[in-house]
């Protein structure tokens, strides 16, 4: 046995065998070395090479910098805390819940009593459809300064909670859990400034994977986008530049319509407080709109508590991709993800963000046109405090929703207003209204190949 | 027989339009009547000298003599508008900060053209995808560079007359000399040798690096600097010689070498001061989508205090070689001065 000049390969003692072993040249930085002097001269050389050392050393600090930056590690679960979790999320609340042992349980208002009453679309953990979505609304101050935006809860522990619209404005009718319709119906009648919008309830499958993106990840593909459309301000009405938000914490949105949230426990605190009316370390639970004095006894969950409720989300397995069975579904498939892309969708439904594959969102805000204006309220959470020079979301833009598991998270947009995917894609504008009139350019087949694509993108259940 | 200069020009040179009125016409003797020495007639003349027969007549050979002379007098005359009245040569740096003054009016001028250009290729870029129809617009780019040209050929004659310990002269700006396109190709070739290098390692930083920290602005302000100062660097380099090939490392040391401080402090400034500019030009963009009017006005203002700062650190540049030349020469040191090189 013949040991070859290049390190960890043995070869036999065959001249023949051991070239066709040989590591191409250009692996060795030596011969490239060599090889380059050949061809230029050793003097010449002499100061390429002094060049390029200078030039690396004038790199060094970006290369260190890069090179010492933390990586995203995923976390491991705990079995106990994910099973805490599930009861939890699981849990049919009440009033004074032997759950909440300091605080008043369920309520006063509310609009569901368990997590999963809403979250359950194709599995635990799913989506909702249009009779769980939550009204909120957005009423601009009196004076300069933050709007008051809330959300008007359907149910109330007791009558004289219970909020309806008018309570919210009073020139809005007197509404009790109103429908998507009847608040469509709106649009025409109510002042201009008050603004009243409903949210459907959004998938929670792979929201570890989410919450584990970096931040920087979200930033880079935002200026990557403000780059390659040469729009520094990334306020363009007509090109797909989306911005990113960020918190008070410093830390970019993630989570919800409107990006309000940047972990996926701040979501799930801000749900329970918002919806099961559990008041939390993260966020209070919300006062009824006709009963300002109403005072909590004390928190209903601890972070423990809410801890287990992520836990158990973020066990919730990733959506899937199945292609159907025949050929001819294989291929409308692939030519609809072709299509998908050609077209422009994935400017914004980025396929790949960072390590997760298969997203289909790039967790921007986008603006998307007069069509989709919606409140500019931030589910009672407490209002984003964006860095300097930038502002709240605008009442067109909003998050990019992952696509994956589109196909059983019907209906669709921020309000479900859309009932079918084609109907969904219709509805889009502003910064999407290019790829949409592309869209619109091709064939029947083409479109239908296009359905057939994001229909291959399941839920895990 | 009083000497008279004779100029030969072929006939092609005759101006198409008639001498304008107002210029003094000088009688042009024969070839032959200016020579005092006989023994030359009887030697067979060299034929540069010799004129050949012309195939018209004489009357006309003379009146092209007459318009050749006129042209050149005009050219003259043109020439003379750039000269303005002696100033007392600057002795010290600060007294450089008045030179800016003398070409106040074409550093306005070249500002307005600048600020227009930027603000309408902004507007006109803006929104359009790299890949997209990018064929179509690409002529586009030769408007900056055109315009790159002509500033760096307006301040390479700043350093050249000051190099020169000229004290009449003042540098010209204008798109139709020859030179401009030559010192687009030198500006974008200096670019292309090395700032470009950095240029790239700070946007790829920028977009990866996420939130910025304070360490990361400091990196990036690295990497920003290092292009406008190698920028300057190689820029410097090739004007030394005008050789392209001079955009390199090598010829920059040299540079250092032979001219000593000026050459280290000078480029240093003159890139921190382009790596700024750029800076803010770009906030300025990001300002124009909004509110184009104050865009326009602190482009233009930015511009005018950009060619400033830069006319006069060239010209104190140039005139510290000159001054260092004329100190040697006065000095006992036999050594030759590496600058004369």
């Amino acid at each position: 046995m013949m040991t070859s000049s290049w390190p960890g390969i043995e070869q036999p003692g065959s001249t023949r065998l051991f070239l066709e072993a040989r590591p191409r040249l250009g692996h060795n930085p030596a011969w490239v070395i060599l090889s380059l002097s050949v061809v230029f001269g050793r003097q010449a050389m002499k100061w390429i090479l002094g060049y390029a050392v200078g030039a690396i050393l004038l790199v060094a600090p970006a290369g260190v910098r890069v090179w010492l930056r933390p990586l995203a590690t995923p976390g491991s679960l705990d079995a106990a805390a994910v099973h805490e979790g599930k009861m939890l999320f699981t849990h049919e609340w009440t009033v004074n819940d032997p759950l909440c042992p300091t605080g008043d349980g369920l309520g006063p208002v509310y609009n569901a009593t368990s997590c999963v009453q809403c979250h359950s679309e194709g599995g635990v953990g799913g989506s909702g459809g249009l009779k769980h979505n939550v009204t909120t609304f957005s009423i601009p101050a009196a004076r300069p300064g933050k709007p008051t935006t809330g959300v008007i809860h359907a149910h109330a522990t007791s009558d004289r909670y219970q909020e309806n619209l008018t309570h919210a404005h009073g020139a809005l009718p007197h509404l009790e859990r109103p429908t998507l319709k009847e608040i469509q119906e709106l649009e025409r009648t109510r002042p201009n400034l008050v603004q009243v919008g409903q949210r459907n309830t959004p998938a929670l499958f792979g929201a570890k994977l989410i919450d584990e993106l970096p931040d920087r990840v979200i930033l880079a593909n935002e200026r990557a986008q403000k780059l390659r459309w040469r729009d520094p301000d990334g306020r363009g009405l007509t090109v797909p530049v989306g911005r990113a938000l960020v918190l008070a914490d410093g830390r970019v949105g993630k989570f919800g319509w409107k990006a309000q949230s940047s972990s996926l426990l701040a979501f799930v605190q801000a749900a329970c407080a918002n919806e099961l009316g559990l008041g939390n370390p993260g966020q209070a639970q919300p006062v009824p709109l006709v009963e300002a004095s109403y005072r909590a006894p004390g928190l209903d969950l601890t972070t423990q508590q809410c801890q287990q409720m992520a836990a158990f989300i973020a066990a919730l397995p990733r959506p899937l991709k199945k292609t159907p069975d025949g050929v001819q579904g294989q291929q409308s498939v692939a030519r609809g993800r072709q299509l998908f892309n050609s077209i422009g969708c994935a400017e914004c439904h980025v396929p790949d963000l960072g390590s997760i594959e298969g997203v289909y969102s790039d967790f921007l805000l986008h603006r998307m046109g007069g069509d989709l204006v919606g409140d500019g309220g931030s589910y009672n959470a407490p209002q984003p405090s964006p860095s300097p020079g930038l502002d709240s979301p605008l009442s067109d833009e909003w998050r990019t929703p992952p696509l994956w598991g589109v196909a059983d998270s019907a209906p669709y947009l921020h309000d479900g207003r859309a009932a079918t995917l084609q109907e969904a894609i219709m509805l889009h504008g502003g910064q999407a209204a290019e790829s949409l009139r592309k869209f619109r350019g091709q064939s029947v087949g083409q479109q239908a190949d296009l359905i057939n694509f994001l229909k291959s993108m399941r839920a895990p259940g | 027989m009083p000497h008279i200069e004779t100029i030969r020009l072929k006939p092609y040179y005759a101006l198409a339009e008639p001498p304008a009125l107002g210029y003094q016409v000088v009688e042009v003797s024969d070839v032959r009547e200016e020579r005092a020495d006989p023994a030359a007639d009887k030697a067979p003349p060299p034929a540069a000298v010799v004129r050949q027969q012309p195939h018209w007549s004489e009357m006309e050979s003379r009146d092209l003599d007459v318009r050749a002379i006129l042209a050149k007098a005009k050219l003259e005359l043109r020439n003379e508008r750039y000269r303005s009245r002696p100033w007392r040569l600057e002795r010290y740096g600060a007294q450089c900060l008045f030179y800016p003054l003398r070409v106040w009016w074409r550093i306005f001028r070249l500002s307005f053209v600048w600020t227009v250009t930027m603000l309408v290729l902004a507007a006109t870029l803006r929104g359009h995808e790299a890949g997209e129809a990018w064929l179509p617009r690409l002529p586009l780019l030769l408007v900056p560079l055109a315009l790159l040209g002509a500033t760096w050929s307006f301040l390479r004659q700043v350093l050249r007359l000051a190099v020169s310990g000229d004290r009449e002269r003042l540098p010209v700006f204008g798109l139709r000399d020859t030179g401009v396109a030559y010192c687009a190709v030198m500006a974008a070739t200096a670019f292309l040798a090395g700032p470009v290098f950095f240029l790239a390692a700070a946007v790829w930083f920028w977009v990866h690096a996420g939130a910025l920290e304070r360490v990361d602005q400091l990196v990036l302000c690295q990497l920003w600097l290092c292009a406008g100062v190698s920028w300057t660097y190689l820029l410097l380099a090739i004007d030394v010689r005008g050789r392209l090939l001079d955009a390199q490392a090598k010829a920059a040391a040299l540079l250092i070498r032979q001219q000593g401080w000026p050459a280290l402090v000078f480029p240093l400034l003159g890139g921190a001061s382009v790596a700024l500019f750029v800076y803010l030009s770009v906030r300025v963009w990001i300002l124009s989508f909004e509110r184009g009017f104050e865009a326009f006005i602190l482009q233009f203002m930015l511009w005018c205090v950009a060619l400033f700062l830069w006319t006069f650190l060239l010209r104190w540049y140039g005139l510290s070689r000159y001054w260092r030349v004329g100190r040697q020469q006065t000095s006992p040191s036999p050594r030759e001065h590496p600058a004369a090189v």
